[in-house]
């Protein structure tokens, strides 16, 4: 190589990169800026540049591809983009090198004789359809199922519904998104009848407060958090209160920081509520028009293995009740136990309560993975109804998501076992009637009943109750809550299991074939964000040897299982729109109406419900969603049998399933780091990301670490009653944690947190906590 | 990558301390600068751990954010075609 040129190279990279920055940035910020912008540089790079969304998170930045001879070569912040508008994460400007890594699956495997051998795609596909069709025959439909995940594309998750549902006819199919999301969804749709949330990223612009609920957005969500400093930046007055078990990078930024005891949050909430009440801070207009109240079953457990699942029930009350409920939760009672001090919780009080101020709750994982899950998604609704602040610019509750299209491809297509496109549910005669009609299928082929929510199916797959799996795009081997008998189980029955995905993990382990997985740009796909936004992106560059995408792979499984007729696009390159098209059906006139896949294939994104080509920002509020009529003001239209009218629940402070105790002393709590994303098995393989964080730590607090003689980098055991793991002690590292509380994220697969890890789950959501059981530590 | 292309926000009034410091950081280059935000070069390659580099300057206390906004890998530098400019 030319050594000269290279530096040319360079020195000409640096100036189109700096004009890019400028024009990300804007003129606004750069009146004084000694360079020009000239958008021209950038397309003289003889590379093609193109959008698609992030892979990542469930934020759905929009990066540029720059391909070159069948090889992505550049990524770029995409300045069109109205989510990001031009900035990345760290992860994202890596996302390029996500696809490059040695070990990349390139063709089949099949296990023969206890050894994984390569083999034609064809032979792997009938191999799959053979074990399925023998385990039906055998073994009843529901002996065999599909685990799939946020990563899905919409086209691959519908794909994968349509083929267990209205082919086999079986409920078996459930997605990762159960692990990270499935308390935001029981919140959403037993507060409002309709799931997902009503305000979209311009609240970040617009709002005077941000409150994060166990949610450290600096690190999981960084550019969404670039938003809200940016409003910070322009605007002094913002706040930011941080409401955290750890100090973070969040907690740096933030006005106030609240730190709290492991689920005490639900304390928390309702002494603001009681706050709001008290103060006579209530919008008493909205709260009559637009709410009724109701009080739901007590002391539900927390779903653990052979415990019986309760009967949920609920009855309307007055609100005198539930003013009587709240009034036990004292400032002074709240501070007991939550360990916040009272006049935090008051002043926090006093933002929501106070009618001048725009306010934005956010949260992710902190409050989803809980064994109270859905009702503190129900606490947090509760304060925004009580005080009208809903569905308006700058003010509303807001659940982020973790995945590309957790969103999109769990929540709108409905691949759960209870779930149907466009927010249908199995339960319902008629969604099942409307699903089966527009599939052409016969009339009771999809079962009325939800078969197994995510821990349950893999509670049966370890006692050899589901005899054949197919997992897509997730790795349940690590992110499994005690993860050790799961894998037992599974070693002990031997199902069949299907891996679908482009390199290897502990869950390709325990495959017998593994199928090469086309990713992310190697195919055509949509994915749908945590604000309402579709997206879609074109196939860009060839995927490595045999490689073909998920949905790709399902249709062919379900035509050599005689399903033929559900699947009429007979080329990969037809399959892309025509999925979509058919699901696009689903989401009309339903309140999720999607944009069409012309429309998409043009915008960066739209946000349903999408009506004559524009899309909504704000759900449920007159002249911002066509949903709602002209007069109403507001109509919470998923709650039709309600009178369109939200509920403001009674939710009691109930204690975690797992509490320290004298042998186990501490809290453990898992999540997430910037550089990584959920198991680590694609960040992993990028050399920059693995080096800024290669392996799991344990964050101790710093008086604690003194106490027990534990020093910064030691290794140091960390033991629960179901498993341990022996890992890097960091004390004053980049997040601090307070006393009694330990964190460990959950990236690492050499490090599994999740032997440790407790299975008990929100008994209406099913989603696990895995943010609070309890540990002891020790020096190794 | 090779290089990486980063927007620093500043607090206002800052840049030149800010600037200052930066240049005393290997492998750094100030290419831009505008009323609270800096744009920054670093060189990769030399460097060989963009990551510490990236936490390096965002610890520089009047930093209030940074951002990657473009970065290459040298299959892109090589696709660039120097005779035309």
């Amino acid at each position: 190589m030319d050594k000269s040129k290279t530096i040319n190279r360079k020195e000409f990279f640096k100036k189109i990169g700096t004009a890019y920055a400028i024009a990300v940035a804007g003129p606004s910020f750069f009146s004084s800026c000694k360079e020009k912008a000239d958008p021209s540089l950038l397309e003289q790079l003889s590379v093609d540049w193109n959008k698609a969304p992030c892979r990542f998170c469930g934020t759905g930045c929009s990066v540029m591809v720059g391909t070159r001879d069948n090889k992505i070569c550049a990524i770029a912040g995409d300045k069109k983009s109205p989510v990001n508008k031009g900035l990345l994460c760290v992860k994202g400007y890596h996302l390029g090198e996500i696809l490059y890594g040695e070990d990349r699956f390139k063709k089949a495997f099949i296990k023969k004789n206890g050894a994984m051998v390569e083999s034609s795609i064809d032979e792997a596909l009938d191999l799959i359809a053979a074990k399925f069709k023998e385990s039906i025959a055998t073994n009843g439909k529901d002996s065999v199922a599909m685990y799939g995940s946020g990563q899905w594309t919409l086209q691959d998750g519908y794909a994968a519904l349509k083929f267990f549902k209205g082919g086999i006819g079986t409920n078996n199919i459930e997605a990762n998104a159960r692990l990270c999301m499935a308390s935001a969804v029981t919140g959403f749709l037993s507060t409002f009848g309709k799931d997902e949330p009503m305000g979209c990223y311009d609240d970040l612009d617009l709002g005077d407060v941000f409150v994060l609920w166990g949610n450290n957005m600096a690190e999981t969500h960084p550019v969404l958090f670039s938003r809200i400093t940016e409003n910070k930046r322009i605007n002094p007055n913002v706040k930011i209160v941080d409401i955290t078990l750890r100090h973070t990078r969040t907690s740096q930024a933030s006005d106030l920081v609240m730190h709290f005891n492991p689920q005490s949050d639900l304390a928390i909430a309702n002494a603001i509520a009681r706050e709001i009440i008290v103060n006579n801070q209530i919008k008493k207009d909205f709260v009559t028009k637009h709410t009724l109240f109701k009080a739901g079953t007590t002391n539900i457990g927390y779903g653990l293995e052979g415990v019986a699942e309760p009967t949920i029930e609920d009855q309307l009350i007055s609100f005198e009740e539930y003013k009587n409920f709240v009034d036990k939760y004292t400032l002074d009672y709240a501070e007991k136990v939550s360990g916040v001090p009272a006049a935090q919780i008051k002043k926090l009080a006093s933002y929501y309560g106070d009618p001048g101020v725009k306010i934005v709750s956010l949260w992710c994982m902190g409050m989803n993975q809980h064994t109270r899950g859905t009702w503190i998604n129900n606490l947090v609704y509760n304060i925004h109804l009580l005080t009208g602040k809903i569905s308006l610019p700058g003010s509303g509750p807001f659940s982020l998501t973790g995945q590309p299209s957790a969103c999109g491809t769990v929540r709108e297509v409905g691949t759960l076992t209870h779930g149907l496109p466009g927010g249908r549910n199995v339960k319902n005669k008629e969604d099942r009637d409307f699903t089966e009609k527009l599939w052409g299928i016969k009339s009771g082929t999809i079962p009325e009943k939800p078969s197994a929510h995510t821990i349950n199916m893999f509670r049966k797959l370890k006692e050899g109750k589901i005899k054949a799996i197919w997992i897509q795009v997730t790795n349940p081997m690590v992110t499994l809550p005690d993860r050790e008998k799961f894998l037992k189980g599974i070693e002990k029955n031997k199902p069949f299991i299907v891996v679908s995905d482009i390199y290897p993990t502990p869950t390709t382990k325990i495959a017998d074939v593994i199928l090469p997985a086309a990713m992310w740009v190697e195919r055509e796909g949509c994915f749908g964000n945590s604000e309402r936004r579709t997206q879609q992106w074109n196939k860009l560059v060839p995927p490595p040897g045999d490689a073909k995408p998920d949905s790709w792979y399902t249709i062919e499984v379900a035509r050599r299982m005689g399903y033929e007729n559900l699947f009429p696009w007979q080329k990969e390159e037809d399959q892309g729109k025509g999925l979509f098209d058919e699901y696009r059906k689903f989401t009309i006139g339903v309140g999720k109406d999607l944009a069409t896949y012309e429309q998409l294939k043009k915008e960066r994104g739209m946000r349903w419900p999408v009506i004559n080509g524009k899309e909504t920002k704000w759900r449920y509020r007159e002249g911002s969603d066509s949903y709602v009529k002209k007069g109403e003001g507001f109509s919470f239209y998923g709650n039709k049998k309600l009178q369109n009218k939200a509920i403001i629940w009674e939710r009691p402070y109930e204690p975690a399933a797992e509490e320290p105790d004298t042998e186990f002393p501490f809290w453990l709590t898992t999540g997430r780091v910037m550089e990584h994303w959920h198991t680590g098995s694609i960040t992993r393989r990028v050399e920059q990301l693995h080096q800024a964080v290669p392996e799991a730590y344990v964050e101790i607090n710093e008086e604690d670490a003194q106490r027990l003689k534990i020093k910064d980098g030691k290794k140091v055991k960390l033991v629960s009653k179901r498993g341990e793991i022996t890992l890097k002690a960091v004390i004053n590292g980049r997040a601090r944690p307070h006393k009694g509380v330990l964190f460990v994220p959950f990236f690492d697969e050499d490090l599994l947190i999740n032997k440790v890890t407790l299975d008990a789950h929100c008994p209406i959501s099913k989603q696990p906590d895995y943010k609070k059981c309890a540990v002891k530590i020790e020096k190794v | 990558m090779a290089i990486n292309i980063l927007l620093a926000a500043v607090e206002p009034g800052n840049e030149q301390h800010v600037i200052n410091t930066l240049n005393n950081i290997s492998h750094t280059e100030v290419t831009a600068q505008g009323e609270g935000y800096i744009i920054i070069a670093t060189d990769n390659e030399k460097s060989e751990d963009d990551f510490n580099l990236m936490e390096t300057i965002r610890s520089i206390e009047e930093v209030k954010h940074l951002s990657l906004v473009i970065s290459a890998n040298d299959d892109a530098l090589n696709a660039l075609n120097i005779k035309d400019f």
